[in-house]
């Protein structure tokens, strides 16, 4: 069920002749591998992209794709596999050069028997560890939640704390501020890590659609219902549903979400039989629930059954100090994933990320360094680069009054230095108690200071 | 092949010496391997040097090529046939084997690399035997479809190396114990 528990080495032979794929094949077999073989590069490369392998072993004299070839594109498709080579004893040289663009190692035909099976041993070891590694940084939180100010810190305290209980979490946060993120670092961080995270968007769906889509359906429930149908309860079985956009969901559908949450079981659409489900909820809304139960559209024993856990995701005009932190992270990731050679902003494109609002908060950022990051010329991404509204709105709205400005300015000191009082007294240019005495004055608080 | 379906009880290991095989070896592992396993053993039939086949460049005898051969070799009824040589088994697309065998088939085994004195070792034919009846029983386990296991305590852990063999367990572990048809249990795992 788990796929931690997946101990049968998977190896994916590919040669052009069959004698080879059919003589090794059955003696990994027996040695107890799980074996698939492929022909040539494009059954190859089919196979590798259906599933992950953790050892190819790759001929490196094929016609058409050579194994050479299949290698590089191999790495596209399954990075994480280990590549050996088999070669003859006159092309050694190749199989050297095999080495440098990747591959694990390289073997020569014949084989021997011993050398085989204890590289092939290696090599599942040296994919096991590096596909370990990336798996920890997957479950860190602060890989996901990037942020040095003391709200954003809270946020990611908040989520280690509650990830390893099974607590119902409720994300309240404006859209675009990365509320599936915490979702995924709070499934991540926890027991259920190696089961299912399922997200249901719930906004996006009718409420007929929505209620098949969530507790699933039998053959000939409704028009169009041409099979049985698990639904996403019984697809997070053992692991996290996240129900995105909670606050629109429709009475109706409130009532049943309410029944399975208390009952832990679900009933199918058109069907009679209860279906016993294990499953964490972390549900998110960019509405108010309050107002809504107020205004009498959202259950009020609902909302009490999910918020047992809040976490509030600031939009990120209220922790304006993560901008250079948080747009580095994306820059990085983006070079990373587009290909391109590491980029860094120019002094006037920092400051206009940092001056700008965000009110699509994250992902407007995300946006915004993507298209930098495709405008932009390596090393550099200029002001240039940025999107328009970016670089125009980065101007703040006129304060009105001197105190306006001196307030505006006080709080953007603050934030920056992460409500560091002595330092934000150095670059005010006055003493501690004179910012203290302003901080009251103006009625300001340090986030996450309420508790 | 499936336990539910059993090819009957194995009543007898018929031994093939292939080539020149010294008979005092030959007699000598005979009953060994009688008193190894549950079942009797005899000498059956010889196949002499010329009708082996060989591998192409390499002074080798053709493992798979040799089980074929044995496969239509005549056999009694409910005997298994292991051929036995002195000479070394090869495959195309390997160096070696100590042995090599057909599941629900028969079996070959090679003393070629068994003696200590193929690593320049003094020369040990007890030594020489003990290894060829372990192997023996290994390749048994693959005929009753056996494949191989993890464990270093059990006689079906895969051995490129004679240490291995050596080193290995002389008898089944549980699991792999548990996997032996019921035709072939009371032979091999007594
Ligand atoms: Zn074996
Ligand atoms: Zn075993």
């Amino acid at each position: 069920m788990t796929t931690a528990a997946r101990d049968t080495t998977s190896v994916l032979i590919v040669d052009d002749e069959r004698i080879v794929r059919e003589s090794l094949g059955s003696w990994f077999r027996d040695d107890g591998y799980d074996v698939a073989t492929a022909d040539g590069g494009r059954m190859a490369l089919r196979l590798a992209a259906e599933r992950p392998f953790d050892v190819a072993l790759l001929d490196i004299k094929m016609p058409g794709m050579d194994g050479l070839d299949l290698q590089r594109r191999l790495a596209g498709v399954a990075p994480d596999t280990a590549v050996i080579i088999m070669t003859a004893y006159a092309s050694v040289e190749t199989a050297v050069n095999a080495l440098k663009s990747g591959a694990y190692d390289y073997i020569v035909k014949p084989f021997d028997p011993d050398e085989l099976s204890q590289l092939v041993r290696r090599a599942t070891e040296h994919r096991r560890l590096r596909v370990e590694a990336s798996a920890v940084g997957k479950e860190n939180p602060h890989d996901f939640i990037i942020g040095e100010s003391p709200a954003m810190r809270r946020v990611v305290a908040l989520i280690e704390s509650v990830a390893p209980t099974d607590a119902t979490v409720l994300i309240q946060g404006e859209s675009g501020t990365g509320k599936e993120l915490v979702a995924k670092a709070t499934h991540a961080a926890s027991p259920r890590c190696f089961n299912p995270f399922v997200a249901v968007h719930c906004g996006a769906l009718a409420e007929g659609l929505l209620e098949s889509e969530l507790f699933g359906h039998e053959k000939g429930a409704f028009t169009g219902a041409s099979g049985r149908h698990k639904g996403k309860f019984e697809q997070a079985q053992g692991g996290t549903i996240f129900l995105d956009e909670i606050g629109d969901v429709s009475p109706k559908v409130q009532v049943e979400l309410l029944r399975v949450l208390e009952e832990k079981c679900v009933t199918r659409v058109g069907g009679s039989e209860d279906v016993k489900v294990d499953f964490r909820v972390v549900a998110a809304t960019n509405r108010d629930l309050r107002e809504a139960i107020a205004s009498g559209t959202f259950r009020e024993d609902l909302y009490y059954r999910l918020n047992v856990v809040t976490i509030d995701l600031p939009p990120l005009r209220e922790h304006p100090g993560d901008i250079p932190l948080l747009a580095r992270h994306l820059l990085d990731r983006c070079c990373h994933a587009m290909g391109k050679p590491p980029m860094r902003f120019s002094a006037e494109a920092l400051d206009a990320l940092k001056r700008h609002d965000w009110p699509g908060n994250v992902r407007e950022l995300q946006n915004a360094v993507e298209r930098g990051v495709v405008l932009g010329a390596p090393p550099e991404i200029t002001r240039a680069d940025l999107p328009r509204y970016v670089v125009d709105r980065a101007v703040r709205p006129m304060p009105h009054t001197l105190a306006d400005l001196e307030r505006a300015h006080v709080v953007r000191v603050l934030e920056e230095s992460g409500w560091n009082m002595s330092q934000s007294a150095r670059i005010l240019g006055i003493d501690r108690g004179t910012l203290y005495a302003k901080v009251k004055r103006f009625g300001l608080e340090r986030p996450g200071n309420e508790r | 092949m499936s336990a539910d379906d059993p090819p009957g009880p194995l009543r007898a290991i018929e031994i093939v010496a292939l080539g020149d095989l010294d008979a005092e070896i030959l007699d000598a592992l005979v009953r060994g391997l009688s008193r190894r396993v549950g079942v009797p053993c005899r000498h059956a039939a010889d196949i002499p040097r010329d009708a082996l086949p060989r591998l192409a460049g390499r002074s080798q005898l053709d493992a798979d090529a040799v089980l074929s051969l044995l496969a239509v070799y005549p056999a009694t009824e409910g005997a298994i046939l292991l051929g036995v040589t002195a000479e070394d088994l090869g495959h195309p697309l390997f160096t070696f084997f100590f042995g090599r065998a057909r599941m629900g088939g028969d079996a070959v085994v090679s003393l070629h690399r068994l003696d200590p004195a193929y690593y320049g070792l003094p020369a040990s034919r007890n030594v020489m035997l003990r290894r060829t009846i372990l192997e023996c029983v290994h390749e048994l386990g693959h005929i009753a479809g056996l494949r191989h296991c993890r464990d270093y305590r059990c006689i079906m852990r895969f051995s490129g190396d004679v240490d291995v063999i050596d080193l290995r367990g002389r008898g089944f572990c549980e699991a792999c114990a548990t996997h032996l048809p019921r035709a072939m249990r009371h032979a091999l795992h007594a």
